[in-house]
């Protein structure tokens, strides 16, 4: 019983911190149909950036998440505008963005590792609170909360931007259907920058807190991170941002159970999870309805 | 009009002729090794890729499933290491069998599951629960049945093999209905093509190259850790040696590869993570600049390509 | 089994395809017999392609059934299809891009259980023998229309659904493809021809079915269709 208090507390808030995760993936995709593969590894870059401030400045991670955004937001444009109009250009863009931005991730994880070795380093826990937190007779790392609490604040604020804000109209115009959305003036192409932007940037806020529910953060972890990003959305349905929220919750319990129940096998899940659910709603993934043939 | 089956004997008598004078004359054997494994793995690939439109991400998964499948029934029945690298290629079909659904999904939702899959087939592999079966993650030792000679030649077979279905591919008619498949399979089903069954030999084969690759290799180092055989790069390095080669034809991946791995043994393997750079570069080149791969700069020169 | 001749060619009863929440196709029957040359007319999303994908088999339906010669088709493949005589034609022209014209056409020849094609003269009746080493993605939109139709002869079909075939071809193309699709049917091939330029129709049959919504709602020939209040409301009462 206490176990299961346990896994389901310390389940909602990894929930609410997978749902960030993978919402800037899925902003991406619903934008402009681009698989982000790298997600993981700016995700990754994040979480060394984060690392630095503290390390060099002592920024702690709070303080470094709106630097840390606007850096990636201004590397996410550009990004965008070197590679994502030729990759729409091509016979089948979604997986020409596939195999580039595999490419990509291959390229961000190899100068992490050469520029800081593949070495395993943390944040200490006493950075965000330090005291455990007593709930319902368990105690938890008070950096879970904080974790939890700020995912959800990034969240709101994503929901905000998107159903509040008539740039947040025009994305989601564009969402439902390009063309249509180009027809009626909406400048496409800039707001898909700003959004490819933005969802680099919220990839890389997560990354300030991967040490703190991972313990620690190495080069290589940013393949891990884009198979849970994707086990996420799609359980939340691709392409839908606040699916996001929901696809992190399904998640981050499920990950906590396992952890509490069968360690060993924990990390099984979000692969399974990912084609299980792909195979189960193809057609939710692909936005229509049937697959002919 | 189509592809002259004598094309085909050509690359297989240039690719046996060039395997079996270095066996003699060029003493690094592991090298030679690693670049055949690397050329049938580029070939598996393109089998599936260029010839059905499927790009498997985790086609890792194949040659580490290989190359259990292999060692397991070295270890477990005492079978003769050559039926145990066609045992190996059989272990990886049984799990392209399991993962036959994959099918159903389009372009880059198969590239991700591949890659999920071939995770999971890690996780288990490795997992300290088996170790009493697979070793977990301690890895496999099969230094009682080395045998550097007959290893060689296995793969040179394994290679071989591989070449010929892709030639295969590239001259029957049967290869000309995959690529029918690929372009839309849609017509190809209204043209009387069975897509079903085409999708499944292909991927089956590329399955089972997969894995005979996997197998023959295991045998050929006979020690070696679950990530030394699951890495991603094994996936990664062919998948580029195919593009950039150029897919959907036989000497595509094949020239891609010789090149490629070429550049990387003269450049040294000890920093590994500049060729994960260099080859991160590669692809975003490759599919931004050269789709096609070497072979389309030929055709544009109205150079027929085998 | 009575004499197959007994049967209509093509039987199609009550099927239905939902898609989501919307009614696809409501519950349609209609058959199509020997010789017939059978218009199918109707509004943009009345259902028309639905119709022949699911009697092509590239879609299940949710309900009804599809009989060819009096033997059920359908939870039949579509490559099935093929080989008993359906074959069609696409709306948008659906060549393999990378494959050369005749490539596209030997795939045909060898898969659609015809014995002795001759592709030679399929090509040149198309008119696209000249351009039989080119690859099909570069075909421009008409040929590729025209590649649709000699590809799906190539597989010898007793019945042809032919998806809109006509619309962005010029007064000369059409001219022509009406004597093609004539002579197809004297050569004894029934025709389905899903159509908006009624005066194309004209040229070809007198007798359209007329869909709207995914119900059939008129069957006859095209002078009373004009005729009839049911009929000239969806196509004049509506706004597309
Ligand atoms: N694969 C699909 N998924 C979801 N909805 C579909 C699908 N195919 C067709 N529909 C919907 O079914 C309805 C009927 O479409 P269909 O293409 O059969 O119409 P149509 O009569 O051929 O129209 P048009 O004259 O424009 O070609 C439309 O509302 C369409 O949006
Ligand atoms: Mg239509």
């Amino acid at each position: 019983m206490d176990l299961l208090v346990y896994a389901l507390v310390s389940g909602v808030l990894y929930g609410v911190f997978f749902a960030l995760v993978g919402l800037g993936l899925s902003l991406i995709f619903g934008v402009m149909r681009v698989v982000n593969v790298a997600h993981g590894d700016v995700i990754m870059w994040g979480a060394f950036s984060s690392f630095w401030l503290y390390t060099l400045w002592h920024i702690g991670p709070v303080l470094a998440l709106p630097i840390i955004f606007v850096s990636f937001f201004v590397f996410g444009c550009i990004i965008y505008y070197g590679i994502v109009p030729r990759i729409l250009q091509a016979e089948d863009p979604e997986l020409a963005s596939l195999i580039v931005f595999f490419g990509v991730s291959q390229v961000l994880e190899a100068i992490a590792t050469i520029a800081f070795g593949n070495t395993q380093r943390s944040l200490p826990d006493s950075l965000l609170g330090g005291r455990p937190v007593h709930l319902f007779g368990q105690s938890f790392p008070q950096s879970w909360f904080w974790t939890g609490l700020i995912s959800a604040a990034a969240i709101v604020l994503v929901y905000l931007y998107l159903s509040h804000t008539r740039t947040g109209y025009a994305t989601r115009a564009i969402m439902s259907n390009r063309q249509e959305a180009a027809s009626v003036g909406v400048n496409v192409s800039a707001l898909s920058a700003l959004n490819f932007g933005i969802g680099i940037g919220l990839a890389a806020i997560p990354g300030c807190f991967v040490s703190f529910i991972a313990g620690n953060i190495s080069p290589d972890i940013g393949l891990n991170l884009t198979v849970i990003s994707f086990a996420v959305i799609v359980v939340g349905s691709l392409g839908k941002p606040l699916g996001a929220v929901l696809g992190g919750l399904v998640y981050g319990v499920a990950t906590a159970l396992m952890q509490t129940y069968l360690p060993s096998w924990a990390a099984l899940l979000p692969n399974v999870l990912l084609i299980l659910i792909m195979l189960a709603r193809p057609g939710g993934l692909l936005g229509s309805e049937v697959r002919r043939a | 009009m189509l592809k002259s089956p004598l094309a085909g004997l050509a690359v297989l008598a240039l690719v046996a002729g060039i395997f079996a004078t270095s066996f003699f004359t060029f003493s690094n054997e592991s090298l030679l090794i690693n670049l055949m494994a690397f050329l049938a793995l580029a070939q598996g690939i393109n089998l599936l890729y260029g010839f059905t439109g499927y790009m498997p991400f985790g086609y890792v998964g194949f040659f580490g499933t290989g190359a259990y499948g292999c060692a397991l029934t070295i270890l477990f029945l005492h079978w003769n290491p050559i039926a145990a690298v066609v045992a190996g290629g059989l272990s990886a079909v049984v799990l392209g069998v399991i993962l036959v659904p994959l099918l159903r999904l389009e372009g880059a939702y198969f590239g991700i599951a591949s890659l999920a899959a071939a995770q999971a087939a890690y996780e288990i592999i490795s997992n300290p629960n088996l170790t009493s079966i697979t070793q977990g993650p301690y890895g496999i030792n099969l230094g009682a049945v080395y045998a550097p000679t007959t290893g060689y030649w296995t793969m040179l077979g394994v290679l071989l093999f591989t070449t010929a279905i892709a030639a295969y591919f590239r001259i029957s008619r049967f290869g000309l209905s995959l690529m029918a498949i690929r372009d839309n399979s849609n017509s190809a089903a209204t043209a009387g093509v069975n897509v079903l069954r085409g999708r499944l030999i292909a991927w089956l084969l590329s399955c089972f190259i997969g894995g005979l690759a996997g197998g023959a290799f295991a045998w050929n180092i006979s020690f070696f850790y679950p990530q030394s055989v699951f890495a991603l790069t094994l996936s990664i390095f062919p998948i580029v040696f195919a593009v950039f080669g150029g897919v959907g034809t036989v000497i595509g991946p094949l020239i891609g590869a010789g090149l490629l791995y070429g550049l990387y043994d003269a450049v040294g393997v000890a920093n590994p993570e500049y060729f994960q750079l260099l080859y991160g570069l590669l692809i975003v080149a490759l599919l931004l600049f050269m789709p096609g791969g070497l072979v389309s700069l030929a055709k544009k020169v109205r150079i027929h390509v085998f | 089994m009575s004499s197959e001749s007994s049967w209509p060619l093509l039987a199609v009863r009550d099927i239905r395809k939902t898609f989501g929440g919307l009614h696809a196709l409501d519950g349609v029957t209609l058959s199509v017999n020997e010789g017939d040359v059978l218009g199918l007319i109707g509004p943009n999303g009345s259902g028309k392609t639905t119709l022949i994908n699911t009697i092509s088999g590239l879609i299940m339906p949710d309900g009804g059934s599809v009989a060819f010669k009096g033997h059920d088709l359908t939870r039949k493949s579509p490559d099935k299809r093929v080989h008993v005589g359906i074959n069609r034609t696409y709306q948008v022209p659906s060549p393999f891009h990378k494959l050369t014209v005749w490539e596209n056409m030997i795939v045909a020849a060898t898969y659609g259980g015809a014995d002795d094609v001759d592709i030679e003269n399929l090509l040149r009746r198309a008119g696209l023998h000249e351009f039989k080493d080119r690859e099909a993605g570069r075909l421009n939109s008409s040929q590729q229309k025209l590649l649709d139709i000699a590809r799906a002869l190539a597989t010898s079909p007793k019945l042809m659904l032919v998806d809109e075939i006509a619309a962005g071809l010029n007064p000369k193309e059409l001219s022509w493809l009406a004597e093609w699709l004539l002579e197809l049917s004297s050569a004894g091939i029934a025709l389905l021809v899903v159509e908006h330029l009624i005066p194309f129709l004209q040229l070809i049959t007198t007798r359209v079915v007329v869909m709207d919504v995914g119900s059939v709602i008129f069957e006859g020939d095209i002078a009373s269709a004009t005729q009839d209040d049911h009929v000239i409301e969806v196509f004049l009462g509506r706004s597309k």
